[in-house]
């Protein structure tokens, strides 16, 4: 660790000096003015503004990075953290506050999305070229979006038509020959109406099995088909109404290298596949009824198919969800504000699942999952206070009442934030705030699918509840007139009164589900350093810690797959006008607890390090790209264990801890028309 | 860690390396003064900027603000001071002799808008 601080502080210094004289050379032959405005490339940064903390990756910082999907876009943010759910699948899953993404709320555009079935499966669900931004805030969201955020909110901007470029087409193509295309169509039809036509589509043609040659495929054979339709229309009266629908279709196979989907429940060779539907629409209106007060609708709707069978195991979901929110903000005075609103929330589950892993097994089917279907129906109404003197102190306080049918419960969800700012730039935010969820016992761990235990669910899975609090501090020192050091530091706690509690530490061959017996808590505590030691040179160090601790039959352990600890270093370099780019993303991760398990996998995972770079050179109408993923081509040794019987008690593909992807090269063209 | 260490190296290398080209005037070489009526404040000269970096055959350019043009060096077998004016004019800066491509306007500084879409308003920054 110690060597790696060295060599890379000494290489700064050695060459701080250079590239600044360089650029000297080129500024003058610009002879550019002394009042010139930098252009300054943004890839990330802390919204200061923001009550919340809220740090906000931008699409320059996104085109860093090959974003196949949002899956893929976290990976130079030190606060989520990404890994696979399983060997088979090549889903990927988030953590956020060292607890996985179903925790936090996934919103697009504001309005609550990738709930229910489709949280664990959805981030493949979104291009990353579709995205201007993401916003990743910790700590309990507002009420205003229900009761669901516990750890935060991570909210999706997709690009908006009345800006975007009229014509943006990508191509991508890595060297296990996945390839992508991503085309986006905007058009304005005048001043007060505009739409946009965003198609996705990717394919890969080779399997491979790079990884321990144990017959089974590093990465499934995936097709993906995504359309987006979307609408903007903003009245001279200051009426405004955003709609979009959204179709993505997907179909995946994984397993043994000789696999075709034809041989689904041959039990003399194992495959994974699956085909998931998935339609989306929303649309909301702002309408300002004087000058001090407006109303807001939110409507969204979606359905989503997901059919898929791991060996001789079957699981099937189909969920209906509608959701409708109406806000009503006025300004009280010249300092305070509120926002009040009603809200329906209506989510049809139906879980269909029959688990046969192994000759002799235990067979799990719905008739012993209580629950197989679940219809939510919950009514709310909230409301929120905003005192804000200046810039210097503001705090909201939030309040919202929510019924919820099929738990029978009574669900009242306080939240306080508090931001204060007591010279300019030094800012010190607070929240606390209540959470709840209804969990999924399937879905949210459908990694257990590609295992050989018996799957128990003992007694009746209560919705889940809990309390985060935590504080803040950001800090921007200004070095000189357009290079700062930003510095945040912050810490968590979150604490959980119930939890669906997978334990898998009672036997490798088990798995058994229930209600929080005891503790279960996450305490993250993160520190970022962002400094430009010359200028176009960026570099973001950031490290974190994760206790994080759950009850299993009555003994409180770590939690599995939770690094103890993660580091970031981050590097990105660009030429005058952006000409060239560079960067180089090095993640350290921790040490991981693996769950008691019947592979070589047991006890503490080591740590290791995992790096990804890439070079973009941009044109006047088009931009390249090349990079390399995982460089230093560490790759997890034997993730299957009992490969060779697939179909025996000894299999178990769910013991993921690092890559499953040896070094990848990839190549990628995006061509624009303004 | 060498291994991390080379990678830092060549990354740095690299960039150093782009950024230290430096160019000589060639044969071709004209000046061009392009008028550029919307021009409000300093805050639209990286959009000028940004434009001119990326258009073939402009060698550099010099920002007048009193007189709201630009100088532009430019090589006359690549390019015309027409096609630089029409390029500006598709990022969003108003020209003498072209619109402002109003979707490029709207990603403007706020306070460049107004001026660049024709109105005869100055922000006064």
């Amino acid at each position: 660790m110690k060597k790696f601080a060295i060599i890379a502080f000494v290489i700064l210094l050695a060459v701080g000096e250079f590239p600044a004289k360089a650029q000297d050379t080129v500024t003058k032959a610009k002879t550019l003015p002394a009042f010139s405005i930098r252009h300054k490339l943004e890839c990330r940064f802390q919204k200061l503004s923001s009550i919340e903390q809220n740090e906000v990756i931008t699409a320059d910082g996104l085109k860093g990075l090959a974003c196949c999907n949002l899956g893929e876009s976290f990976e130079n943010s030190a606060s989520v953290d990404v890994g696979y759910s399983d060997a088979v699948t090549g889903c990927k899953q988030i953590q956020l506050l060292g607890l996985t993404g179903i925790y936090s709320q996934m919103m697009l555009e504001n309005i609550p999305f990738l709930r229910g079935v489709a949280a664990p499966y959805g981030l493949g669900f979104v291009p990353g070229q579709w995205l201007e931004s993401i916003s990743v805030s910790k700590g309990a969201g507002t009420v205003k979006n229900g009761y669901e955020s516990i750890t935060g909110c991570i909210n999706l901007e997709f690009e908006k038509p009345q800006r975007g470029n009229r014509f943006t087409l990508n191509l991508y193509e890595n060297s296990d020959l996945k390839s992508e295309i991503t085309a986006k169509l905007n058009h304005r039809f005048n001043d007060n109406l505009s739409t946009g036509l965003y198609v996705f589509g990717t394919k890969n043609l080779l399997r491979v099995d790079h990884l321990g040659h144990d017959g089974f495929m590093d990465f499934p054979m995936q097709t993906q088909a995504n359309i987006v339709n979307r609408w903007l229309y903003q009245a001279d009266n200051g009426f405004h109404s955003i709609s979009l629908i959204n179709y993505v279709y997907e179909n995946r196979f994984g397993g043994q290298m000789e696999f075709q989907p034809e041989m689904w429940k041959n039990d003399s060779i194992y495959g994974f596949g699956g085909t998931t539907k998935r339609l989306h629409f929303f649309t909301k209106n702002g309408f300002p009824i004087n000058d001090k007060s407006s109303l807001g609708t939110q409507i969204s709707a979606s359905y989503i198919h997901q059919d898929a069978f791991y060996g001789k195991s079957d699981y099937c979901a189909k969920e209906k969800n509608f959701y409708a929110n109406i806000l009503y903000d006025r300004e009280l005075g010249a300092f305070t504000s509120m926002t009040a609103g009603i809200s329906m929330r209506y989510s049809d589950i139906d879980e269909g699942i029959y688990s046969d892993p192994y000759l002799g097994a235990l067979i799990f089917s719905n008739d012993t999952l209580a629950w197989g279907q679940m219809c939510e129906v919950v009514p709310g109404v909230f409301g929120e206070y905003t005192l804000k003197l200046g810039t210097i102190f503001t705090t909201t306080a939030g309040l919202r009442y929510d019924y919820n049918s099929f738990f029978h419960r009574h669900l009242i969800t306080p939240r306080l934030h508090l931001r204060w700012e007591p010279v300019e730039t030094y800012i010190i935010r607070a929240s606390i705030g209540r959470g709840f969820r209804a969990a999924n016992v399937i879905a949210d761990n459908f990694g257990i699918l590609a295992s050989s235990r018996n799957i128990h669910v003992l007694g009746n899975i209560d919705i889940e509840e809990s309390w985060n609090g935590g504080v803040n501090f950001t800090k921007n020192f200004q070095l000189s007139k357009d290079r700062t050091i930003k510095l945040t530091a912050d810490y968590y706690h979150t604490e959980f009164v119930n939890q669906l509690v997978a334990d898998l530490d009672a036997s490798p061959f088990e798995a058994y589900f229930n209600n929080l017996e005891g503790r279960s808590f996450s305490d993250v505590v993160q520190m970022d350093v962002t400094i430009e030691p010359f200028r176009n040179f960026e570099v973001t160090l950031a490290g974190k810690l994760n206790n994080v601790k759950c009850t299993y039959h009555n003994v409180l352990m770590d939690k599995p797959y939770t690094s103890k600890w993660r580091g970031l270093l981050v590097f990105t370099y660009h030429t005058p006008f952006e000409k060239w780019r560079f960067d180089l993303t090095t993640q350290l991760n921790g040490p991981m607890r693996l769950p008691l398990n019947v592979s070589e996998h047991n006890g503490y995972s080591k740590p290791y390090i995992y790096m990804l770079g890439q070079v973009t050179r941009k044109f006047k109408h088009s931009d390249l790209y090349v990079g390399i993923e995982n460089i230093t081509n560490y790759v997890q040794p034997h993730p299957i264990a009992g490969y060779q019987t697939p179909f025996s008690q000894s299999f178990d593909a769910s013991v993921v801890y690092a890559p499953l992807m040896g070094r990848l090269f990839y190549l990628g063209f995006r061509y624009n028309i303004r | 860690m060498k291994k991390i260490a080379f990678f830092l190296f060549l990354t740095v290398i690299l960039c150093s390396s782009v950024s230290a080209q430096k160019k000589k005037l060639p044969a071709d070489a004209q000046t061009a003064k392009i008028n550029l009526p919307g021009w409000c404040c300093n805050s639209l000269n990286p959009t000028i900027e940004n434009t001119l970096a990326y258009e073939r055959g402009v060698v550099s350019w010099t920002l007048d603000k009193e007189h709201k043009c630009v100088a532009v060096v430019y090589r006359s077998k690549k390019t015309t001071p027409d096609k630089i004016e029409k390029a500006l004019s598709e990022n969003g800066v108003l020209t003498e002799h072209y619109k402002a491509n109003p979707r490029a306007v709207k990603d403007l500084p706020k306070c460049c808008q107004p001026s660049n879409r024709g109105e005869n308003v100055q922000c006064g920054h």
